[in-house]
């Protein structure tokens, strides 16, 4: 094989390399970014789930319904809690229902976090 | 003509090296980033679920006192077999440490039992609710977190 031809067969060989590379490291950086993105996400969801506890712990202590905003890496999250108290027998059972929802509206909470405290002395 | 052959080689060459070599760097920051999270999840959700267990199986009473060596300690007093031991946590070396001991000893921080790294910790009872406030290390993402837990005596008043 001549000089010239051993160089085009070289640069058709390096061509088709970049070509290969190239799809490859699309689909590679494609992954890459969804992988942060998810990561991300689990964060947000711990952090939404440790301050829905949270929230849910003071509503269920003092009776008062909140919402708080969070920040966290860049997102936002909204932590919601509804209390409601229902007279029964001896004493008062108090719900407390907590919802977190994230900047585009998204659920963080896969249901709504629930508890219910019983109390003789709220009567 | 083979001048312009070569330096199309030389420059494919040089672009096919740069793009490994931002691919590669790409790769190590999301490795890193993906890191952080995993750290900070797991250091938020080893302290918060250590200090919640805790409080909620105290059976006793749970309260916070100021001591001169480590700063802030949470004591949870529980009766066993007659006698009264207390449980201390408190931040000793950048570890959050546990010290379980019978009340008539006296505190001895250094035999505390070391639990999870944390850079801060502060704790205040207020109305029934125990409020901590950790701060995690630069590797977990360095932020400080906040949190309440009911007390034993924190039902709905």
């Amino acid at each position: 094989m001549s000089q010239s031809g051993r160089f085009y067969s070289f640069l058709s060989e390096m061509l088709l390399i970049l070509l290969f590379f190239s799809i490859s490291a699309a689909v590679l950086l494609r992954m890459f970014v969804r992988a942060e993105e998810e990561s991300r996400q689990t964060a947000l969801r711990t952090a939404a789930l440790i301050s829905a506890q949270s929230m849910l712990e003071e509503s269920a202590a003092d009776g008062k319904d909140r919402s708080r905003t969070f920040g966290l890496d860049g997102g936002e999250y909204t932590v919601t809690t509804v209390v409601k108290d229902e007279h029964k027998g001896t004493g008062v059972l108090r719900r407390v229902i907590v919802t977190a929802e994230g900047s585009k509206g998204e659920q963080l909470l896969t249901v709504p976090m629930e508890t219910a405290v019983f109390s003789e002395e709220l009567i | 003509m083979k001048r312009g052959g070569m330096l199309a080689a030389v420059l494919l060459t040089a672009v096919f090296i740069f793009s490994a070599a931002a691919l590669t760097a790409a790769g190590a920051r999301a490795y890193l980033a993906i890191q952080r999270d995993i750290g900070r999840t797991d250091a938020l959700r080893a302290s918060c679920a250590y200090l919640t267990g805790k409080v909620r199986s105290c059976q006793g009473e749970a309260t916070v006192t100021e001591d001169v060596g480590v700063g802030t300690v949470l004591c949870l007093s529980e009766e066993l077999a007659g006698e009264k031991y207390l449980t201390r946590i408190y931040l000793l070396n950048g570890m959050l440490t546990e010290n379980f001991q019978p009340e008539n000893t006296p505190f001895d921080p250094d035999s505390g039992e070391p639990l999870t790294a944390l850079v801060a910790f502060d704790a205040e009872k207020e109305n029934g609710l125990v409020r901590f406030c950790v701060t995690l290390r630069e590797e977990d993402g360095g932020s400080r977190e906040e949190f309440s837990v009911r007390a034993g005596e924190g039902k709905a008043t």
